[in-house]
């Protein structure tokens, strides 16, 4: 089974309200050099194998060789971290162009999808299938994988785990929190378990 | 690490790792206060910036000082921009510790971050992730708490503990007597990043040591 349009749609939203969008080489604040939607770029030989181009007249001219992507990834690593996107920007030379912000954006969704319906599974012990919650749910679990990853998720989250489970989304809202995002960002989840929960009610 | 070293009576030697630290001592780590607009941190801790963030508004939001940061909720701020308005405020509430503090007359700690005294920080000592993992966390070392642990200490001063699912990470930003007991304590900067996730966390806590060799506890968290 493919992921829901309207999931899609809903998750790449999120996504980049909570990640940021830049078409240029940033730092994040924890240190990692990042472009696009949060997408990490992890070393000077995955700079390598991005869409970069030169910037001519602010917008994307001729591509960017394999060294001029490897150098700007140097330029980039080698600054302090704890700043906003926009201040690396002085720093950079090569851009993404638009669209291939967007499809670096929908692969990473596409992967941490797959991770999703590796682990929620009847099979697992979860109420059902990923494919086959409600969409609520699927948001919200979207949302939490992005940011806790899988271990976190399940392992580090146990009671969290346990309500899923359970398919006690009102006790899954509880359990949600991150005290490392912001109180907007949690609210988001809570609220799409606390609806899950009211449709579960209903039927 | 640039050191603002305000208080030193005896010489002492940052390169000497391993070794215990000279006291009596007090400095701030100004280098890893991004937007930091002053030398060093003023007597009131309301540390000068120059520091932007965009603002949930759309417009650009100019930080001068650590009372402005202070004063600006977080709604304020654009969402994707949480992380970096946290931590500014937690470098402001450091700066703001570190202004209530006095130069501590005897040290257990060791001239700067080593990989043997990173192992021996409370398991807890990372930014809380929810969960309950910081409880779970409680009473053990980080080297008996992780399963797996490779700690490196950079260049810069800085400590990563790469763990089986996480890079955590420890900055030094300030070492003085916080508590008034006359023995230096460290407030690090503990920030948790989960591998293959796009999560992460910072925090600060206050190590102490109250002998030689003896159990490094957290004495404050915010």
């Amino acid at each position: 089974m493919a992921l829901a349009t309207e999931v899609k749609a809903a998750v790449a939203a999120k996504l980049e309200e909570y990640e940021g969008w830049a078409n240029h080489l940033y730092v994040d604040s924890t240190g990692n050099v990042t472009v696009g939607v949060g997408y990490l770029v992890a070393s000077q030989a995955v700079a390598a194998k991005l869409p970069l181009f030169k910037v001519v007249k602010d917008a994307p001219g001729d591509a960017a060789t394999a060294k001029e992507k490897e150098a700007e990834f140097a330029t980039v690593a080698a600054l302090q971290k704890g700043y906003r996107a926009a201040w690396y920007k002085t720093h950079t030379t090569l851009v993404m162009k638009d669209a291939d912000v967007t499809k670096l954006r929908d692969e990473h969704i596409t992967e941490f999808y797959g991770h999703l319906v590796r682990i929620y599974t009847k099979a697992n012990g979860y109420p059902a299938d990923f494919d086959d919650l409600s969409t609520k749910v699927q948001q919200a679990l979207f949302d939490l994988i992005f940011n806790l990853g899988q271990t976190g998720i399940t392992a580090k989250f146990k009671n969290f785990d346990a309500a899923v489970k359970a398919g006690d989304w009102k006790k899954a809202a509880t359990e949600s929190n991150r005290p490392q995002v912001a109180a907007a960002r949690n609210d988001y989840v809570k609220t799409l378990f606390l609806g899950a929960a009211d449709e579960a009610v209903k039927k | 690490m640039r050191l603002v070293v305000l208080a030193i009576g005896a010489a002492f030697s940052l390169c000497a790792a391993s070794a215990l630290a000279a006291p009596p001592q007090r400095s701030f780590n100004t280098a890893a206060f991004a937007g930091l607009a002053s030398p060093d941190i003023p007597p009131d801790g309301n540390a000068l910036l120059a520091y932007d963030l965009d603002g949930a508004n759309g417009q650009v939001i100019h930080f001068t000082s650590c009372r402005q940061a202070a004063e600006t909720r977080q709604e304020a701020v654009r969402t994707d921009q949480f992380p970096l308005w946290k931590l500014l405020t937690l470098n402001c509430v450091a700066a703001s510790k570190y202004a209530a503090s006095r130069a501590a007359q005897r040290s257990y700690f060791p001239a700067g971050l080593t990989r043997q005294v990173v192992a021996a920080f409370p398991a807890d000592s990372v930014p809380d992730i929810g969960g309950g993992e910081l409880q779970r966390r409680a009473g053990r070392t980080l080297e008996r708490y992780e399963q797996r642990l490779r700690i490196t200490v950079n260049r810069d001063g800085t400590a990563q503990a790469r763990t089986a699912d996480a890079d955590l990470g420890y900055t030094l930003i300030a070492r003085a007597d916080f508590d008034g007991d006359g023995l230096e304590d460290w407030l690090l900067r503990s920030e948790w990043s989960p591998r293959g996730a796009r999560g992460s966390g910072a925090d600060l806590v206050l190590l102490s040591r109250k002998k030689s060799r003896g159990r490094i506890v957290i004495a404050w968290r915010p």
